[in-house]
């Protein structure tokens, strides 16, 4: 049974004391085991898989497994070679003709070692269009050990027709216009005091382009409809950059077989939803990949079929919350030499003009720098687009 | 002090004949005459006087006719059943006294000066010769006289049976766990709840000596002649407390049969360190070996290696559901009005069933006869508050408590928004009365009722309560039948709401009934045998609730769980026999048997395919009282005692025992939503043999008592759960579960000191408890059919609580407590799916938790020992978990942006200090 974390939260105040702090415990045991993940999907295009082996706890990381022959086979006689792009990842275009929805698909993967791993087949099930997306300012914590801080809860509704699929996963990825903190207005260079004109230069807006790394599975299995509300996706708080100006999030659902979606369901019970009072104990998702040589050899990850349906949503700042700022102190300029030259400058003079000028960090003044881009994206609307 | 000797020795010396040899006869017709008119006409007609108290004598009668009648067998008749004293001197002056015997003997100086060697002589130097001393020193004894029990007419019977019964003087009440020790026959028996104890004896005469805890040491000499009942009446003690324990303990420890068994009453767990500052002898509990709990702050107990849902909780004989308050952080029922328990965890008599593990049996306190009393506390978190006193005096006696938290109050004060919209409230109520309609018979009626809400930050209610009611009538037909008949009736409800998601949201109800009957008779015909039977019967009737959609835009599917009806019975025989003076052997064989009755609706399954929606062949429809299924059979139960010498003993017991409801929880800890389930169609009631041993030896000087016992449990037909299994899914419940076989062993060693100004325990157990489910499909397996650690598998346990009481009014208690942390699986790898880690755990409950430790102190002072004041209260500082030790409630993972982070999360990660103020009306003494 799954209780709300308040409970936890309710007895330590309650009583005062109680604690969660980080804790890795010594485990020697480890066995390394064949991992393969990735899904046909229903847009036409390259579809990817992904083949590695599990690592220790104690030293996690990608360990691709390279070389192998990789076909996915539907259940109409079609199969489809993939061919491997980059270490372990095993790709193939697949025209739209072969991606209809109702078609079981399964993998079969042979490693280098010679040995093979199937999935079972897996169902491409219809995925409904995207409903609504929007949000509610909460305040909630990244982790049990950090402090709640305000931002936004996003939401999203799922109405979805009777005959399309109950089950689905969301995968995310968000977009945030950015600015540097000053405008740039001069620019020392070779001893010499360059003059830009204040206008908005190329340095000052930004947009940065990251996908989650959250698992967000819900399904309408105990509900009369096919219909949920208020499903959380992400949370955006206010200790990023992120909802200075104006934050964009690109929402794929992608339809879930009932197999897939209890793999996906444990996966998220297990790495999301512990740490509660009343936790069971924990239990390894079960995939449905399996070795031909050696039905014992568990095998981790899941191959599925997902049909696709997108939806991309703006908002705007019009938080009353305060926006976490990067931080830029000013240093004043005494002797032009004091700083590696070529550097921005900004004048602290009473009429914003001449001397004495000032310097910060490089990132102060180039939105660059903080690891977005200045080209705006294409799928990006201004305010006055809305 | 010499004074008194003196006027005693001479009144006493006026008194020192033979009361025989001043009989008078008499002679007349007197049916049913009145005590007073009777001894008018006696007066009237021969140089005779009485003095006595009219009230002693206004229900007595006289019942004889016939010339040159004894008047002292005549008064000895009429005033022996009323315990009523008399003598009669040279002077033909009748003195008839109530309680107290008059002596009429000087002493036996041998007899006694063994008994009192080791004394000082409190008078020393005050004068006095050797035997002057030795004579005071045997008028003292002289106040433990000889009581005479039967009729001295009838002689050279072969056996007779004693019915005893041992009072607390002041106020009455009955004294439970009073021993009787037969010093002659170097044995004894106890008193139970209402004070009384029974004995087979051959005729002859006896020293017995009397004693209790908290009540100063009785001893008599009994003259036994024929069947009779005798009354004794206990001073209390107020410095040598403990070491009347250690007395009366050893009966148990180590000449009793019982094994695994404990008694703890709230007054000698006064001082030990608690959370919270609330007494709780089921806290309290958990530092006796063998068992334990999941995690602090939660409910349930493990008792050798067993799931919480194997303990029957009884208080008054009514079954409680659910023991906690608070998600377990308290026990629902107020110290004010819990007396002791006793809990039965080895051979639990043949009188008990239905549970696999122990009985816990709660008993209240009784209510004072003679006088009005009150008592009540208040802690950080609670208030309570208790009553008692005579409904009519001397004849019944009622008591009441209630308690309740203030909590919501501390929540309205918080910052957090989400808590502020908390709350969290319970209470519990309880009320007992206890009538005496005559001599033989005894009526209890108890009612009792708890109750706890919580809201949590609106997303979840919770609600739980538990009531019932008993009525127990016990009755002695005849001085060597006795029978007790109790019904009782429990109800546990709980209702929640789960409104996390709007769409989703629920309510669900969820209520059980426990309707029981039982009679238990004991049969005292055969010398050195002890026999007892009797028959149980309980309805059950649980609904376990409808899964409703909650608030207008929820979606749920509303699903029935369905209402179930069971009826479950037991007959059982037992037989305690004293083979020889060094073997007594305890044998009962219990038969019980259930039958699931209908309505019910039960699905049938594709044979040997795994029992789930996708196998399902057709439905079977059984209409209301129709039987859907019974099982039954026989439940062994033998228990031996072999004396190894005065104070050391071997036991060895067997015990099966079977089970008909269990509990779905697929939680480590107990949670307010699980569900009670009876056993039915598909689910066989699982049932368990267990086998103990152990070895007994007191050292008496050291007020020493220690025991070892080892013991190994099997379990078949456990429960377990498929992994992600739901409860209010469906109402199928076999598709959700598996069943197994449970193999627990272990040892319990423990050492308890009861006497001087250290007091305490320390008890150490090993408990293995580990599960096997290897059904013949692949989805009837966990852990690939590997045997596994149970979930409250915590092999090492240590305890030690230790008292130091510095004077009467300062004591310091300290507690420390070890055990190994309980299993879990860990992650052993991790791999990538879309850049973001997930991990591989190992097989099932593989690893542990850290280890768990903790110390706890509590200084109580108590308020002033004048005897003359209105009330009596006393301070409680309690430190609980003073090294401030984060000791681990759960380890657990969380993926965070990607990166899987381990965590520990601790329920109590520093001292938690607590003061609380108790108070009585009466002074330190009273009760």
């Amino acid at each position: 049974m799954q209780v709300n974390k308040t409970i936890f939260y309710f007895i330590i105040i309650f009583i005062g004391s109680g604690c969660v702090e980080p804790f890795t415990p010594d485990l020697n045991e480890y066995k390394e085991l064949l991992v393969i993940t990735g899904e046909i999907t229903s847009q036409e295009g390259i579809q990817t898989v992904n083949i590695s082996r599990s690592s220790p706890l104690s030293d996690p990381q990608y360990i691709p497994e390279q070389g192998c022959s990789v076909e996915v086979l539907d259940n109409k006689g079609n199969h489809f070679d993939y061919s491997e792009t980059d270490p372990g990842k095993y790709s193939c275009y697949i025209e739209q003709q072969f991606l209809s929805i109702g078609t079981n698909y399964k993998i079969k993967v042979t490693t280098s070692q010679g040995k093979e791993y199937q999935s079972e087949y897996d169902s491409m099930a219809p995925a409904a269009p995207v409903d609504s997306i929007y949000y509610k300012i909460e305040n909630r914590s990244a982790s049990p050990t950090e402090p709640s801080f305000p931002g936004i809860q996003i939401y999203l509704d799922l109405k979805a027709p009777e005959n399309f699929a109950k089950n689905y996963l969301w995968k995310l990825e968000e977009t945030w216009e950015y600015r540097s903190k000053y405008l740039i207005t001069f620019r020392y260079e070779d001893g010499e005091i360059i003059h830009y004109e204040p206008t908005i230069d190329s340095l000052w807006a930004c947009w940065m382009i990251k996908d989650i790394h959250g698992l967000y599975t819900e399904s309408t299995e105990n509900l009369l409809q096919n219909q949920k509300k208020q499903i959380p996706l992400n949370f955006v708080s206010n200790q990023s950059p992120r909802l200075q100006v104006r934050y964009s999030l690109l929402v794929k659902q992608y339809s879930l077989s009932d197999k897939a979606y209890e793999y996906w369901k444990r996966q998220r019970i297990e790495t999301q939803e512990t740490g509660e009072l009343y936790d069971s104990q924990p239990t390894n998702a079960k995939g449905n990949l399996f070795c031909v040589n050696n039905p014992d050899e568990p095998v981790l990850g899941f191959f599925g079929a997902s049909a696709i349906a997108e939806k991309r949503v703006f908002f705007d700042n019009k938080f009353y919350f305060q926006i976490f700022n990067f931080i830029c102190e000013i240093d004043t300029i005494v002797n032009y030499n004091d700083f590696e030259d070529p550097y921005y400058m900004i004048s602290l003079a009473d009429d914003g003009f001449g001397a004495p000028f000032g310097t910060a960090r490089e990132e102060c003044f180039d939105c660059t720098k903080r690891g977005g881009t200045n080209i705006m994206p294409k799928f990006w609307k201004t305010r006055n687009d809305d | 002090m010499y004074k008194i000797f003196i006027i005693l020795f001479f009144s006493s010396f006026m008194f020192s004949t033979q009361a025989q040899e001043n009989d008078i006869l008499i002679s007349g017709n007197f049916i049913n005459e009145p005590f007073l008119n009777f001894v008018q006409t006696i007066e009237n007609s021969y140089d005779a006087h009485f003095y006595f108290n009219k009230d002693w004598v206004e229900d007595i009668t006289v019942k004889a006719s016939g010339n040159k009648l004894s008047l002292f067998s005549l008064l000895k008749e009429s005033l022996d059943p009323k315990d009523i004293h008399f003598f009669i001197d040279k002077n033909h002056n009748v003195f008839i006294t109530n309680t107290n015997t008059v002596i009429t003997r000087l002493p036996d100086y041998k007899i006694y000066r063994n008994i009192f060697e080791e004394n000082t002589d409190e008078d020393e130097g005050n004068g006095l010769t050797t035997t002057e001393k030795a004579y005071i020193k045997g008028r003292k004894t002289r106040q433990a006289t000889t009581i005479n029990i039967g009729n001295p007419q009838v002689s050279g019977g072969k056996k007779a049976i004693i019915n005893g019964k041992i009072r607390e003087k002041e106020s009455k009440e009955p004294l439970l766990g009073a021993t009787v020790y037969i010093e002659e026959m170097q044995t004894g028996v106890a008193s139970d709840i209402d004070g009384q104890f029974n004995m087979v004896i051959t005729p002859g005469r006896y020293t017995a000596v009397f004693r209790c805890l908290g009540m100063k040491e009785e001893q008599y000499f009994l003259q036994v002649y024929t069947n009779g009942t005798i009354e004794v009446e206990m001073e209390k003690e107020l410095i040598a407390i403990n070491e009347v324990t250690i007395k009366a303990d050893r009966y148990h420890n180590v000449r009793g049969t019982q094994m695994g068994y404990e008694r703890l009453t709230i007054k000698s767990i006064k001082e030990i360190p608690v959370v919270m500052g609330e007494r709780d002898l089921l806290k309290v509990a958990q530092m006796l070996p063998g068992v334990q709990n999941v995690g602090e702050g939660s409910s349930g107990f493990n008792i050798r290696g067993s799931s919480a849902d194997q303990n029957m909780f009884y208080i008054n004989k009514v079954p409680v559901y659910n023991t906690s308050h608070l998600f377990g952080f308290f026990t629902s029922f107020s110290p004010d009005i819990v007396n002791d328990f006793t809990l039965f965890k080895s051979n639990i008599p043949a009188k008990y069933g239905g549970r696999l593990a122990s009985v816990f049996d709660i008993t209240t306190r009784q209510g004072n006869k003679t006088q009005y009393t009150m008592r009540g506390g208040i802690s950080p978190v609670t208030g309570h508050i208790a009553a008692e006193g005579p409904l009519i005096k001397d004849k019944s006696s009622f008591s009441v408590s209630a308690r309740s938290t203030y909590s919501d109050w501390i929540l309205s004060k918080l910052k957090d928004a989400d808590l502020r919209n908390s709350n969290a409230a319970f209470y519990d109520l309880a009320a007992n009365v206890k009538i005496e309609p005559g001599p033989y018979s005894l009526v209890k009626v108890f009612g009792y009722y708890s109750h706890d809400q919580f809201t949590l930050s609106s997303t979840h209610t919770y609600e739980y309560s538990n009531s019932g009611g008993s009525i127990i009538w016990r009755q002695r037909f005849n001085p060597s039948f006795f029978g007790e008949f109790v019904s009782t009736f429990g109800n546990y409800n709980f209702n929640t709401v789960n409104n996390v998601n709007v769409s989703e949201a629920y309510s669900h109800s969820y209520n059980i009934n426990h309707y029981e009957f039982r009679s238990d008779f004991t049969l005292l015909i055969f010398k050195n045998q002890n026999i007892s039977f009797g028959a149980n019967s309980i309805y059950y009737n649980l609904n376990r609730g409808y899964i409703k959609p909650y608030g207008l835009e929820s979606l749920r599917m509303p699903i029935d769980l369905g209402v179930e009806n069971g009826i479950e019975g037991a007959f059982y025989l037992s037989d305690e026999i004293i083979l020889h003076p060094k073997l007594t052997v305890n044998g009962g064989l219990r038969y019980s048997f259930y039958n699931y009755l209908g309505p019910a609706a039960v699905t049938g399954y594709i044979p040997n395919s795994p029992l789930n929606e996708n196998n399902i062949l057709d439905t079977l429809y059984f209409s209301k009282g129709d039987l859907v299924k019974t099982y039954s059979g026989p439940e062994f139960r033998v228990a031996l005692n072999y004396l190894l010498g005065k104070n050391n003993s071997i036991k060895f017991s067997y015990n099966r025992i079977r089970q008909y409801i269990f509990m779905l929880s697929n939680t480590v800890a107990l949670s307010p939503t699980d569900q009670w389930k009876l056993s039915d169609y598909h689910i066989r009631p699982p049932y368990a043999d267990q086998v103990s041993a152990g070895y007994y030896h007191d050292f008496p000087n050291k007020g020493i008592s220690s025991s070892v016992e080892v013991y190994n449990k099997w379990i078949y037909n456990v429960l377990e759960y498929k992994d992600g299994a739901s409860f209010i899914s469906t109402e199928s419940i076999e598709t959700q579960t598996l069943q197994g076989d449970q193999n627990a062993y272990g040892v319990e060693v423990m050492i308890k000191k009861n006497t001087g100004k250290l007091t305490g325990w320390l008890a150490y157990s090993y408990s293995k408890s580990v599960i096997t489910v290897n059904g013949p499909l692949i989805e009837e397996k966990i852990n690939f059919g590997n045997s596994y650690p149970a979930n409250y598998d915590r092999p090492h346990g240590l305890n030690l609580v230790t008292n130091i009481r510095s004077n009467r009014r300062l004591s310091m208690s300290a507690n420390l407590v070890y055990n190994t942390g309980r299993p879990i699986s860990y992650p052993v790898s991790v791999y990538y799916i879309n850049d973001v880690e997930y991990v591989n755990y190992s097989s099932r409950n593989k690893y542990r938790i850290p280890d768990y430790f903790r110390i706890d102190l509590s200084i109580n002072l108590e308020g002033n020992l004048k005897s003359e004041k209105l009330a009596h209260s006393y301070w409680m500082l309690n430190i609980y978990n003073l090294t401030g030790r984060k000791n681990a409630y759960s380890v657990f993972y969380q993926t965070e942006n990607g990166k899987i982070k381990g965590y520990k999360m601790s329920i109590f990660g520093q001292p938690l200090i607590t003061l609380s103020w108790n108070f009585k009306l009466g002074n330190y003494a009273s009760e």
